[in-house]
């Protein structure tokens, strides 16, 4: 019993370790570059915690890496490593917008959840693929989702800049130059902000928060894909499958059925994870429109080891990463590239830690039954 | 073991305390002077200057640092307090980074590339009291009461000048254009071009080709040196690019088959290796540097005004490149040029900024 | 001679339960000791914390009559102690020797000094009388040569007490009498032997002492040539065990599960069935004999749906199987034991009351809405576990923490639950002790007479003969012979299981 209290403690603060330790490593770099490593966390933590702005523009962040790493835990748990998150979400988000810019008049109450339900069809689309190619023809999902997403990128570019590019742009004099982009989104594809429901509790947020809907959603649907894991017929297949194909298989489950709803599911999660930054804050799709999410989703999800609430904190601690470095940045004047590496180390050791306390943790945890 | 592990971890603990604690001392007294108590300082104010990157900017030998540039030349020469950022890897905080200069007190703040055009609208109306500069971009219906002003170059000027350069030192009556990524922008400087290629010798048989339709056009210096071969080996012996870092690409194969070319909006001879600088016949400048200064020069002289800044031959925004390595190589045709440009400063010459421009200009020359 | 272990009051607990209970055990240098015990009884516990891998909570521990801590294998093996684990750990695309000088090789310089490794493993092998190929790579040689490379392993790193863990659990007949034969010379040269192992017949003819471990006490050590196996079998389980089942004749039903020239080929296009024919009915228990690698496992992949590729008819109830899913056979009534519970029987790092509900989590009774009622798969759990009599601290434990007998029970209560007409059990009693391995029996009896029709297929001889009602001997992909029990004896089965000679097995 005693244990009991010991395993709960480590797990609870394990991250917490870890951030502490990885600060510290960090702090040798920024001596390396002259700067005082007390300060530039002082600064890093009061920027993001002492302004309402600051913490609403974190959960901003962390919305489409909730999206990703949940995307990545459904695979992880039936034993797939989709690493095509990238990839699903970049199509994803140009069906969204397509369905956004190319239909016009429809009532929001309709338009939003038919752009919604395109970026989810999207994902969906580009996950079939793979795992097709996986079921029927045995290729490694690691290969193809990898070559997809170099697809997935050219494909965009190649939509955005030739087929649907916005040519009712006006350039000044016809001087200077125009986004490369899709038409602006129709006003009734745009997710509303938080603003108003915040206000309600007397939270007044600053205009230029971009803060939307699709936190709560995402927060939602962790919930729902913890019920459908842990809870469901379905669930507990894919975990079954996941941790040993063979005696599923015999027990009378349909391992390749499995990896097609599952990883059809995964995709569709990654078809959401634009969503937050093309219907909340940019209404357009560009050459430039965020990327790497997935990939970002990949370590979101592995220190959060899948657990769909562990991949709400460590998303919004990525969130916490990025907010605190843009103030450190224009406050304390770290030059990108340190900072660059500085969330580089501070994930490295947030990742490495945490698995070592988890591992001592398991060992903890296998003495008591064993 | 179990007492090797308390040791290890006891170090460890000692090792961050001890660390926590040492910096705590050193940091206890700057700490004082953090930048929020700057804005509390009553004694006279400098005017702060900031200047936002595009993604990868600094250091791209071309645009970027030229802005960079204007930028320290007015700090010399002002006495101000500058500062520069750049933009995280997916570029998703530009608009982030404007709003935290303007909140900390900056009193101009440059966006560099057409990127920043929607964010620079959006921040430039959260601080009416803050002036913006955007380089290359227009933000619509704005006049000279606006906080923003738009920079904006005549680059198919200076592309006419080279275009006559090109034509007046061909030897086989061809000569050749590479664009980056096809867009109206680039478009701009191939229509400049031919339109001066031809206004000088109307004969004259032009190529042009477009490395690619993405952005990764201006960073494919494979592709833009096979195009450049292509255009070679069909007879062109001067070439122009406007592709950036692909541009890298057309220079070398230009240079390895004794051809010329003519290098874009930097003075690209003096960055080029010694092998190729015999063989650069001039480069098309944009004075991004000039337009920056000029900019915070009517800031400190509280001159600002808002709306569009067009720069062209006539205020040297843009033009061509001479220096002591194409000495030789331009001083004949020189004159040709300076009276070129008198033509299109005056209007005497309508230069064609697109497609339908340039066919118009072509009947003109029949 | 001197004592080579002297264990004193050795206590482990977890929580829940004392594993160790103030264990006494003297080891004499030079003689093989056998600990026996039930599943569960604490016997690899108490080896584990010889071998260094778990940590006393009470008790001394002398070796070669010093008092030691062993605080890591790496010390266990300072202290000469070496460990034969039951399952190998050992590369299989490395060859005999790399795996054996693996983490302790002589270097030269920055390479392996391979000449000198392959010397001394050369006198080590001779001195022992082992034969080994040292340049074979593992995944070509068999079973009973990779425990031998086990064992050199430890002798090379200079062991001289040995801790071999159930090592015939894995071995054919065979193999165990070589490994006797090893174990004999191991002794000769002095050193000593720790033997784990419920199988009571070989702990007789090969252990010098003999020590009863039950419930985590131990009952008490006895020369091997004073005791007998009903008085061991009594020592273990505390009540004495019925070795000669109790068996009601037969009262045969309708056929239920039949099979007709079935052949299936296996990697190289060899054939791993070649025609197999037999009818199985309701009401007896068909035994399926042979060495290892004759096609049991194929045989019972192919009547469970998990081969489809064979030629030849497999019928349930009359109704053929081919191209049905796994799922479709297990609903017409067919139940699977498989061979490899870890691999095939279980998912190991899901809880115990998940496992009991592995292949029936969609029938309606677990259903609430969308979700398992998990309140009914706890309670089905509970039943099954008080039925069945399984030992775990709880249901929510993660199933890879039960002893083999235990996880054995959890799929024989799950696949006996669904009321089966076919009950196919491949090697239902394999590492199991003498008290699960009734227990198994037992219910495969009652199965039989409850009129359900049962096939065993086993490679302990006295188990089929002594539960089956016939035994088919399978020998390369065939059914070479079959028999009743009354007709035949061990030796001659023996014979057939060889390959020696065929006998005409008239299908019943």
């Amino acid at each position: 019993m005693k244990k009991d209290y010991k395993i709960l403690a480590l797990k609870i603060l394990a991250p917490f370790v870890a951030i502490i330790l990885a600060a510290f490593i960090s702090s040798l770099i920024i001596l390396a570059i002259d700067k005082d490593p007390l300060q530039v966390f002082y600064t890093m933590f009061k920027f993001s915690f002492k302004r309402i702005d600051s913490i609403a523009m974190i959960l901003f962040n962390a919305t489409p890496l909730i999206f990703s790493a949940l995307a990545v835990s459904i695979g992880f748990k039936m034993g797939l490593f989709n690493i095509g998150i990238e990839g699903q979400y970049l199509i994803g988000t140009f069906m969204a917008a397509l369905v956004g810019f190319s239909i016009k008049g429809l009532p929001a109450v309709i338009h939003l959840p038919l752009v919604i339900l395109a970026g989810i069809v999207g994902g969906m689309i580009w996950s079939f693929i793979p795992i097709f190619l996986k079921v029927k023809r045995g290729v490694h999902e690691v290969i193809s989702t990898i070559m997809l997403n170099y697809v997935a990128y050219s494909l965009i570019h190649f939509l955005i800049a030739d087929v649907f590019r916005d040519r009712q742009q006006s350039l000044v004099e016809g001087l200077g130059s125009v986004l490369v982009r899709t038409p602006k989104l129709a006003a009734s594809a745009v997710i509303p902000k938080m603003h108003g429901f915040l206000a309600f509790f007397g939270v007044q947020l600053p205009k230029h928060v971009y803060l939307n809907w699709f936190f709560p959603i995402s927060v939602v649907l962790a919930a729902g894909i913890y019920y459908l894991i842990m809870r469901t017929p379905f669930g507990y297949e894919l975990r079954a499958v996941g941790h040993n194909p063979e005696a599923s298989c015999i027990a009378g489950i349909n391992q390749g059925r499995i990896y097609f709803k599952g990883f059809l599911l995964s995709g569709a999660v990654a078809g959401l994870v634009g969503l937050s930054d093309l219907l909340g804050y940019f209404r357009y799709m560009d050459m430039d429109f965020p990327r790497g999410y997935g990939f970002d989703g990949i370590a979101v999800a592995l220190i959060a080891q899948n657990n769909p609430f562990g991949i709400i904190a460590s998303a919004i601690l990525f969130g916490f990463l990025k907010r605190g470095s843009e103030g450190i940045q224009a406050l304390l004047k770290v030059p990108m590239d340190t900072i660059v590496i500085l969330q580089s180390l501070m994930i490295i050791f947030i990742v490495v830690i945490t698995k070592i306390i988890n591992d001592y943790v398991k060992r903890l945890e296998k003495r008591e039954v064993a | 073991m179990k007492i090797r592990k308390l040791l290890a971890l006891s170090l460890v603990v000692l090792l961050v305390v001890g660390l926590m604690t040492g910096c705590g001392q050193k940091a206890q007294e700057p700490e004082e002077s953090t930048p929020e108590s700057q804005q509390q300082e009553p004694e006279e104010k400098r005017i702060k200057v900031g200047l936002v990157y595009d993604i990868g900017g600094r250091g791209d030998l071309s645009f970027n640092d030229s802005a960079y540039a204007g930028l320290k030349q007015a700090e010399q020469d002002f006495g101000l307090e500058v500062t520069d950022l750049e933009p995280s890897g997916g570029g998703e905080d530009r608009e982030q980074l404007l709003r935290l200069l303007a909140e900390d007190g900056y009193d101009l703040i440059f966006g560099v590339g057409f990127m920043f055009t929607d964010h620079i609208a959006k921040v430039a109306e959260e601080f009416p009291d803050v002036k913006f500069g955007l380089i290359d971009g227009a933000v619509e219906d704005i006049d000279s009461s606006s906080n923003i002003s738009c920079l904006l170059f005549k680059e198919h000027e200076g592309s006419f000048l080279v275009g006559a350069a090109a034509a007046l030192r061909s030897e086989s009556g061809k000569v050749g254009f590479i664009g980056g990524m096809k867009s109206p922008l680039i478009e701009r400087f191939e229509y400049g071009y031919l339109a001066g290629a031809k206004y000088a010798n109307p004969n004259i048989e032009t190529f042009s080709d477009y490395v690619g339709t993405t952005g990764d056009a201006f960073k494919d210096p494979v592709k833009a040196k096979e195009l450049a071969l292509k255009q070679i080996k069909a007879g062109a012996d001067v070439l122009y690019h406007a592709s950036g870092a692909s541009g890298i690409g057309m220079i070398e194969a230009a240079t390895a088959n004794e051809k010329l070319s003519i290098g874009v909006d930097s003075d690209q001879s003096l960055t080029a290796t010694d092998e190729q600088k015999p063989f650069i016949l001039t480069s098309m400048m944009k004075r991004v540097d000039n337009s920056v200064y000029e900019t915070i020069k009517n800031f400190v002289e509280d001159k600002f005004e808002g709306g569009y800044r067009v720069f062209g031959l006539n205020d040297d925004g843009v033009g061509y490149a001479e220096n002591e390595f194409n000495k030789d190589l331009i001083s004949d045709i020189q004159p040709k040029l300076e009276e070129l440009k008198d033509k299109v400063i005056k209007g005497e010459i309508e230069v064609p900024a697109d497609k339908n421009e340039y066919e118009e200009f072509l009947k003109t020359l029949k | 001679m001197g004592k080579a272990v002297e264990l004193k009051n050795i206590t482990k607990r977890f929580p829940g339960i004392v594993a160790n209970d103030r264990i006494n055990l003297e080891i004499q240098k030079g003689e093989i000791h056998a600990i026996v015990g039930e599943n569960g009884a604490g016997k690899s516990t108490l080896m584990k914390v010889l071998a260094g891998l778990y940590q006393p909570d009470e008790g001394e521990i002398f070796i070669f009559g010093k008092k030691e801590k062993i605080s890591s294998p790496n010390k266990a093996i300072e202290l000469k102690i070496g460990m034969v684990h039951q399952h190998f750990m050992l590369v299989d695309r490395f060859t005999v020797l790399e795996n054996i000088i693996l983490g302790a090789e002589k270097k030269k310089g920055f390479t392996i000094d391979e000449k000198t490794c392959r010397e001394t493993l050369k006198k080590l092998l001779e001195l022992y009388n082992f034969k080994l190929d040292l340049d074979a790579r593992l995944e070509d040689i068999s079973v009973g040569h990779a425990q031998r490379v086990e064992i050199m392993k430890v002798l090379y790193r200079g062991a001289d007490i040995l801790v071999l863990d159930e090592p015939t659990a894995v071995l054919a007949p065979q193999e165990v009498d070589e490994l006797f034969i090893n174990l004999r010379r191991l002794k000769e040269e002095g050193k000593t032997i720790i033997f784990i192992s419920h199988k009571l017949d070989e702990v007789l003819s090969i252990a010098d002492n003999i020590t009863v471990l039950r419930r985590g006490k131990a009952v008490g050590t006895v020369p091997a040539d004073s005791v007998t196996k009903e008085e061991l079998a009594r020592m273990m389980v505390g009540k004495p065990v019925l070795m000669k089942l109790n068996k009601t004749p037969a009262e045969k039903g309708e056929v239920k599960l039949s099979l007709r020239d079935v052949m299936m080929k296996g990697h190289g296009g060899r054939n791993v069935l070649n025609g197999v024919t037999l009818k199985v009915c309701g009401g007896e228990i068909y035994g399926i004999v042979g060495v290892e690698g004759n096609g049991q496992k194929e045989l019972a992949e192919a009547i469970i749906g998990l081969q489809q590729d064979y030629d030849g008819d497999i019928k349930v109830c009359g109704k053929p199987t081919k191209g049905l899913s796994i799922k479709q056979i297990r609903d017409m009534g067919v139940a699977f034991i498989p061979e490899d519970r870890h691999r095939q029987g279980l998912v190991l790092p899901m809880k115990v009351w998940e496992n009991s509900i592995l292949g029936l989590h969609r029938k309606e009774e677990f259903k609430k809405k969308t979700s398992i009622d998990i309140k009914k798969a706890e309670e089905f759990t509970s039943r099954n576990v008080k039925g069945f009599s399984i030992i775990i601290s709880s249901i929510h434990q993660a199933i890879e923490g039960l002893s083999g007998g235990n996880q054995q029970k959890v799929i024989l209560s799950r696949e006996l639950s669904q009321e089966p007409i076919v009950i196919l059990a491949a090697q239902p009693t394999r590492g199991l002790d003498i008290g699960a391995m009734e227990f198994v029996h037992q219910q495969l009896l009652e199965k039989r007479r409850e009129g359900k029709a049962v096939v065993l297929i086993s490679a302990d001889l006295e188990e089929v003969l002594s539960i089956s009602d016939r035994v088919g001997v399978i020998f390369d992909g065939e059914i070479v012979a079959e028999f009743t029990p009354e007709e035949t004896t061990l030796e001659d089965i023996g014979v057939y299981m060889l390959g020696a000679h065929k006998k005409a097995g008239e299908s019943a």
